[in-house]
């Protein structure tokens, strides 16, 4: 009785059809969380629909009405990941064949699994916020989420110097960089941030963002992220196992069309 | 075989005249080679620089047509005018110019009171009406009326920065190098009796002084609305400390004589355009080329190229040999007797206007220096040729019309697309500072392209055999089974890039931004469409669909990548704006309906064959 049902639950999860309605959904939310977006803004999309287990949403919800007071559960975004976890694996374990394509379609879907895997720790791990830096004067505050909450570095951050760079006649940004200074003790440190280059000290790495007081003040992203790596490692690992199970398929084809 | 030569180089001979079209209706019928001309000098290519670009005058003045009109020539009085030609007509017949409806505005109150012709109105209404659209503009309540009334004052701005770009008249009955004359002279004066009131310990008499106050006010004036709105500027001095405007090269102390100079030469060529004198305009240009060639510093090369792509318009000759090609391949398949010589000469005008694509990409790269994809309009056009491309190759590889159709039909809605895409300034303007980054434009961006390009194709090709479907009777079922084939290996390409595209995004914005993923609307889109190319293919691979509910799949993926590509460009926009279904919506609604009204074609059942028909699960796949 146990094993029969246990084996219904590894046949359910590992069924073609809840890979397809995994896909299919999760297309279809991701659609439905963006037309929200402009309404409730990113932070809180993000919140209710990816980083939810389930969440009501009103099949009228354009209607100022009654009917926009009717609500169905839907799955999140994190109920749908645990799932999609779980039937890359067992369908890894029911279908994987051996030689080189059952290879690169092992390595697709474990690397997949890993990607999501690696987003659900950067949800716990990962602490990102703004300092804000004026010239000369050194600050270690940095403001978390919408700024209202705040951490301490252990180390201080100073500006040296805002540089706002344009194109020649034009007033089209061309580069903005920061110099700064990472002051911990008398260790001293000088490092340049612009867009696109960051610089990292003591675990934190700092990010060119904004600008204000006419250049006086410079607002740099500040982010900890200890999981970064394990994303590009996964998306390295799916793209090549993607090529495994392709490349040969397409030069194998082309010879048969010669033949 | 001899009809065969035949028709190959009558396509052949259509293709070049094609091509050449636009060049020759030009020289022929409106065109003046003083204004515009190919290979000899001509006032289009005489350098500009703009919003931080260096570009031939041609490129300059259309830009500043676009932006205020949409259009890149203009009408005056019945005579169809170039850009460039319209732009020193400006700057020699201000009134002239500035009485013809060239300024365009959607909103019909505002058309009415400016006393439009359909949308177009004139740059003199504006002044007439500049008090109420100022009040409008800066009103607090944000209304359509007001934010139109907004943009048309932008309009009038740009204009009014570009009437006094070429030359500067402080009056009307003065000539602009009289003005200049008048100018230097009034400075000295005026320079002459502070000298001398200094010397004799007396008080300057101001009559003295007064010539040069008026005409120092005025070039300020004009030198601070250039400051505010400098993006619009044509600043056609160069010197060695880069390009500036002629009233700030006029105000410089002490003069630069080679600024001087060049000012002017400009100023004698508007004054000959004014009185016109054409041989007088065609010796100052002469003179004014030879001095910008031995100042250095310009790359004339560059410049000749861009010139050239102005005026031979590429992408219209282009456009119009896909229309072509998908005609003739389409006519191919239903007159099956002229199949051969219809396909023949379909492959050749669908291979010119793919190499004519290509080369213009390959032109606008060498004018940008950037990758090929660098912003909404260049993503359309590099796609396009992408997808025509590989279609065409496809199609010489498996001889199969529907690709060739697909093929034609991708590279004419790109070129369609692109061509009408609202202006949003220059198409190869200078990058912003987050995209300054050749390297990851070049790896993300047209990576994504080309995942883009293949979910198209593909779902395109879907489309076609579907409708095909509709009109054969024979070997439906072999035949679908064959396009979803092809499908499936394309979805494939796309599934690949299209990953390998969003990922490389994520890696990008990590390395940048800190973050790897924000579920902003365009990444989003970007995962749809990974997703849905993926549940497309496990649909097939797993066999869970038919043939045919794999190709309805497919042709679902069109709306998804128009969703990721335009919809969500659009949500910003049209979502909350008044009038949802206006310009970009309602093009995109057309689609998205065009596209769902295929898929219940796979669901279609014919009478006559229903058993063989059925969307048979034991098709062979791999």
């Amino acid at each position: 009785m146990k094993s029969r049902l246990l084996k219904r639950a590894y046949l359910f999860a590992s069924s073609p059809k809840l890979t397809l309605a995994i896909l299919v959904y999760s297309t279809f939310l991701l659609f439905g969380a963006t037309l929200m977006q402009p309404q409730i803004g990113i932070a809180e999309m993000q919140s209710r629909y990816v980083e939810s287990f389930i969440f009501l949403a009103s099949p009228f919800f354009w209607s100022d009405s009654f009917l926009s007071a009717i609500k169905l559960p839907l799955l999140g975004g994190a109920f749908v990941g645990t799932l999609a976890v779980i039937n890359l694996i067992a369908s890894c374990m029911r279908y994987a064949k051996f030689g080189l394509q059952g290879f690169g379609v092992s390595i697709t879907h474990m690397a997949i699994v890993l990607l999501i895997v690696s987003g659900a720790l950067q949800y716990f791990m990962r602490v990102e916020g703004r300092i804000s830096l004026r010239e000369g004067v050194p600050t270690n505050l940095v403001y978390i989420g919408s700024g209202s909450k705040t951490i301490a570095l252990p180390f201080s951050v100073r500006l040296k110097e805002f540089k706002d760079e344009k194109w020649a006649g034009s007033n089209i940004a061309k580069e903005y960089s920061s110099q700064i200074y990472f002051e911990r003790g008398d260790n001293r440190e000088e490092v340049e941030v612009s867009v696109n280059s960051p610089a990292s000290f003591g675990g934190w790495t700092f990010y060119q963002m904004s600008y204000g007081d006419g250049g006086k003040t410079s607002i740099l992203g500040v982010v900890r992220n200890p999981a970064r790596l394990l994303p590009w490692l996964s998306v390295g690992a799916t793209f090549l196992g993607m090529l495994v199970i392709f490349l040969p398929r397409a030069v194998f084809r082309r010879r048969n069309n010669e033949n | 075989m001899k009809t065969r030569k035949l028709v190959l180089l009558i396509s052949i001979a259509v293709s070049m005249a094609v091509l050449s079209a636009p060049i020759a209706i030009n020289s022929i019928f409106w065109g003046d080679d003083l204004f515009d001309a190919v290979f000899s000098e001509s006032l289009g290519g005489l350098p500009v620089s703009k919003a931080g670009r260096v570009m031939p005058m041609s490129s300059a003045a259309a830009d500043v047509l676009r932006s205020v009109g949409g259009k890149s020539s203009a009408k005056i009085d019945g005579e169809k005018m170039s850009a460039t030609k319209w732009i020193w007509n400006l700057a020699a017949h201000p009134e002239k110019i500035g009485s013809a409806k060239i300024i365009r505005s959607d909103n019909k109150d505002w058309a009415a009171l400016l006393k439009a012709d359909g949308r177009y109105f004139s740059y003199s209404e504006i002044l007439k009406n500049y008090e109420s659209l100022y009040k409008a503009a800066v009103s607090s309540e944000k209304t359509p009326r007001s934010d139109a009334a907004a943009s048309i004052l932008n309009a009038g701005a740009e204009y009014s920065v570009a009437e006094n770009a070429l030359a500067i008249c402080f009056e009307e009955s003065m000539g602009a190098a009289d003005s200049i004359r008048a100018w230097g002279n009034a400075v000295a004066d005026a320079a002459k009796e502070l000298a001398d009131a200094d010397a004799k310990k007396r008080e300057p008499d101001n009559s003295k002084l007064v010539k040069a106050s008026d005409y120092l006010s005025r070039l300020r004036y004009i030198a601070d609305f250039e400051n505010d709105y400098s993006n619009a500027v044509l600043r056609i001095i160069h010197s060695s400390s880069g390009f500036k405007s002629v009233a700030q090269a006029l105000l410089e102390r002490p003069p630069n004589p080679s600024s001087m100079e060049t000012a002017e030469d400009y100023a004698k060529l508007r004054d000959a355009i004014a009185s016109g004198d054409k041989p007088a305009a065609r010796k100052c240009l002469g003179e004014l080329i030879l001095h910008l060639r031995q100042s250095g510093g310009i790359n004339f090369f560059k410049l000749k190229v861009e010139n050239f792509f102005n005026l031979s318009d590429p992408f219209l000759g282009g456009f119009i040999l896909y229309t072509l090609a998908a005609a003739a391949f389409s006519a191919g398949m239903v007159l099956r007797k002229f199949s051969a010589p219809l396909r023949g000469s379909g492959a050749v005008f669908l291979l010119v206007a793919v190499a004519v694509h290509i080369l213009a990409i390959i032109a606008r790269m060498y004018i940008q220096g950037r990758p090929p994809v660098t912003n909404l309009y260049s993503s359309i056009v590099f796609t396009g040729a992408a997808a025509a491309a590989l279609g065409y190759v496809m199609y010489i590889k498996k001889a199969m019309p529907t690709l060739a159709v697909s093929a034609s039909f991708a590279g004419f809605i790109s070129l369609l697309v692109a061509m009408n895409l609202p202006y949003g300034g220059d198409t190869m303007g200078q990058m912003r500072a987050v995209l300054n980054s050749n390297f990851w434009l070049t790896l993300h961006v047209v990576t994504i392209m080309i995942g883009y390009c293949g979910v198209f194709l593909a779902g395109f090709s879907a489309a076609f055999r579907l409708v095909a479907n509709i009109f054969e009777r024979n070997k439906v079922e072999e035949r679908t089974s064959l396009a979803a084939g092809n499908v499936y290996a394309i979805l494939c390409f796309a599934l690949l890039f299209s990953f390998a595209g969003t990922m490389l995004g994520g890696i990008w914005a990590d390395m940048s931004w800190g973050r790897f993923w924000g579920w902003d609307p365009k990444e989003n889109g970007a995962l749809m469409i990974v997703l849905w190319c993926a549940a497309a293919i496990h649909a097939r691979v797993m066999r869970v669909v038919g043939d045919k509910t794999f190709l309805a799949l497919a042709v679902f993926g069109n709306i998804i990548a128009a969703w990721a590509w335009f919809g969500v460009n659009l949500m910003g926009v049209g979502l909350h704006a008044y009038g949802f279904i206006d310009g970009g919506w309602f093009w995109f609604f057309v689609f998205v309906i065009s596209q769902a009204a295929v898929i219940p074609l796979a669901f279609i059942k014919k009478k006559k064959s229903a058993i063989s028909l059925e969307d048979g699960k034991n098709t062979v796949i791999k």
